[in-house]
């Protein structure tokens, strides 16, 4: 769906804004907060699609997802995913709680925190979409859900004939290393107006 | 704004602020002035920095420009930033936390902030709770180890401290034994020299104590063989008619001699059974013995009982019974005990070192039996129990 060129393209344009989402989010849990974005795909998601295919395997058991829905005219939903087993790792790295006495089940609270750093790095890559598409987008409130992957993608991708865009993600908190996606559910004209962009990017860059 | 939304809002259980792009507040919900403890009537027109300093830090004015130029809406956790706007009425400030969203909205030509607040203390404070709990287990499973441990330590020592006793004795008796089958020896000898009456007195009376002496060595060293787990069973093919015949005529000739009758009934004995003979006659002559020793007039008698459990096996039950001094029920638990009589003054008349019944006790164990004590209808006592035996088919 992109070639080589248009992927860079987009990574490039999408590193910058991840790259405030880090800074941001060192500001807030006050410690070296590092977000690259290894990996970016487009795919064509049709009925009977291998869905084994689409999620990747360290994704495959019991996720964590944050989501936003975003847009009127160019509108769609993006969703960051982390394992679930990570999550408690995660919200410990950014509280800097001790571990003496661990809750080891997933509070209200870990909930909330998980909601707010999705909210962080969802609007980073939203905003970086509506900045290319030149399009001012409306964001709604993010919702937190455990999904079990791949059987409930269903509630991911609500409607089929869909583009999904899909980011991978690597968080890293002082030394520690968490991976995670963000899938980016498009309709057919917001992928079409998307990968215009691209290319008229690319022409900006290299003529 | 009409009536009937004011009214909702007021009603809410959620804290709401409208501010405009000066940051100045056009609006304050009566949930959030009760909360804080500030009235809309002095507060609006205000800027948000002065009842939430927080929003003078970078990161907020950030989200703020996030929202209005971006129109990005921001959810920022209690879990993370604690709290976003001071309660009035709270003790513990620590213990407050909030949820906030930042909201842009859009109303007519101007684009305002909606801030909504809600308190989520409880929540907090019950994970406070649940890791409190946690803690107290913790510390209860640490206090519970090291009494184990310790509890595993003193019974390591004590057993360290029995077999250390077991040893001792078993090496001692053996020490003593073999000088005084010397004594023995000797007197026996003495005895064919040509004596006066005098002498011969004297030399019985050694060699009658030597015999007793070496008796109470030798209970020791069984004793101290069977608590070092030394026991050995030998299982040998005997003739258990022959073993009882021979019991029973030296036993009789002992209780005639003490001018007590001796009474022997058996039923159903096999005459060749495997097993140890040994450990059979020294737990039957150990009972019988002591039967004829405690007992002062009447009689002493042993019955047997033979069944057969299946093909293999036979169940010996016996019952030595006797018209002596009997034992007080209360010393009844202890008699199997080593190094325990009836009462102290037992020994001084009757001597022994009251090894004889547990070492009874762990020979009928040994051969997959028991052995109890009862009152003889006041009479005495009457010793039952069983061992089992296996049969030879031919």
């Amino acid at each position: 769906m992109l070639n080589e060129q248009q992927k860079d393209a987009l990574r490039e344009h999408m590193s910058i804004y991840i790259g405030q989402a880090a800074s941001l989010l060192s500001e807030m849990v006050d410690k070296r907060v590092i977000l690259t974005i290894p990996d970016i795909q487009i795919i064509d998601y049709k009925i009977g699609f291998n869905q084994l295919e689409l999620i990747p395997s360290f994704l495959q058991s019991f996720v964590v997802s944050s989501s936003i829905a975003f847009g009127e005219t160019f509108s769609g939903e993006a969703r960051l995913i982390f394992p679930k087993e990570k999550i408690k790792e995660l919200v410990k790295l950014c509280l800097g709680e001790d571990d003496a006495q661990e809750v080891t089940k997933l509070t209200d609270m870990d909930f909330d925190a998980i909601r707010e750093i999705g909210n962080i790095i969802l609007n980073a890559i939203v905003g970086s979409i509506g900045n290319l598409v030149e399009v001012r987008l409306e964001y709604s409130i993010p919702e937190v859900n455990v999904l079990y992957l791949p059987d409930d993608i269903n509630q991911v991708i609500i409607k089929n004939d869909v583009y999904l865009l899909i980011i991978r993600n690597s968080f890293t908190v002082d030394e520690t290393n968490i991976d995670g996606a963000i899938i980016v559910v498009l309709s057919m004209e917001a992928i079409s107006e998307l990968v215009t962009k691209i290319d008229e990017v690319l022409v900006d860059l290299y003529g | 704004m009409d009536k009937l939304s004011d009214l909702v809002l007021n009603r809410t259980n959620i804290g709401i602020i409208v501010v405009d792009r000066e940051l100045k507040i056009v609006y304050l919900n009566k949930w959030l002035q009760d909360y804080a403890g500030i009235n809309a009537d002095n507060i609006i027109g205000q800027i948000l920095t002065d009842i939430m300093p927080i929003f003078h830090k970078s990161y907020y004015q950030q989200l703020v420009a996030n929202a209005f130029f971006k129109g990005q809406s921001m959810f920022c956790s209690g879990a993370i930033h604690t709290s976003f706007i001071i309660p009035h009425n709270h003790l513990v400030e620590a213990t407050v936390r909030q949820n906030m969203f930042i909201e842009p909205i859009q109303f007519g030509q101007e684009t305002y902030l909606l801030l909504q607040i809600k308190d989520t203390s409880s929540q907090h404070k019950q994970i406070q709770l649940l890791k409190n709990e946690i803690a107290e287990r913790k510390r209860i499973e640490a206090v519970l180890r090291a009494s184990e441990e310790e509890m595993k330590e003193l019974r390591d020592k004590a057993l360290a401290a029995s077999k250390a006793k077991t040893e001792f004795l078993a090496i001692m008796s053996h020490e003593i034994r073999t000088p005084m089958n010397a004594i023995i020896g000797m007197a026996d000898l003495l005895v064919e020299t040509p004596l006066d009456t005098e002498q011969s007195e004297y030399v019985e009376i050694l060699k009658y104590s030597s015999l007793n002496l070496l008796q109470t060595i030798n209970d020791i060293l069984d004793v101290s063989k069977i608590e070092a787990g030394k026991l050995e069973t030998n299982k040998l093919k005997f003739n258990l008619q022959l073993l009882l015949d021979e019991l029973v005529s030296f036993y009789t000739f002992q209780a005639e001699q003490k001018g007590l009758q001796f009474l022997y009934k058996q039923a159903n004995v096999p005459v060749v059974v495997e097993g140890d003979s040994v450990h059979i006659k020294q737990a039957i002559s150990n009972l019988l013995s002591n039967a004829i020793k405690f007992t002062e007039h009447g009689h002493v008698s042993l019955e047997i009982l033979s069944t057969e459990l299946d093909n293999q096996r036979i169940k010996l039950e016996f019952w030595i019974k006797d018209t002596g001094i009997g034992v007080a029920k209360d010393k009844m638990q202890d008699i199997f005990e080593p190094f325990s009589q009836a009462d102290s003054s037992t020994t001084r008349k009757f001597g022994g070192t009251g090894l004889g019944l547990a070492i009874v006790k762990r020979l009928v164990e040994s051969m997959g039996g028991i052995i109890t004590i009862e009152n003889n209808d006041g009479h005495g006592s009457i010793f039952k129990g069983y061992i089992l035996l296996d049969v030879i088919n031919e």
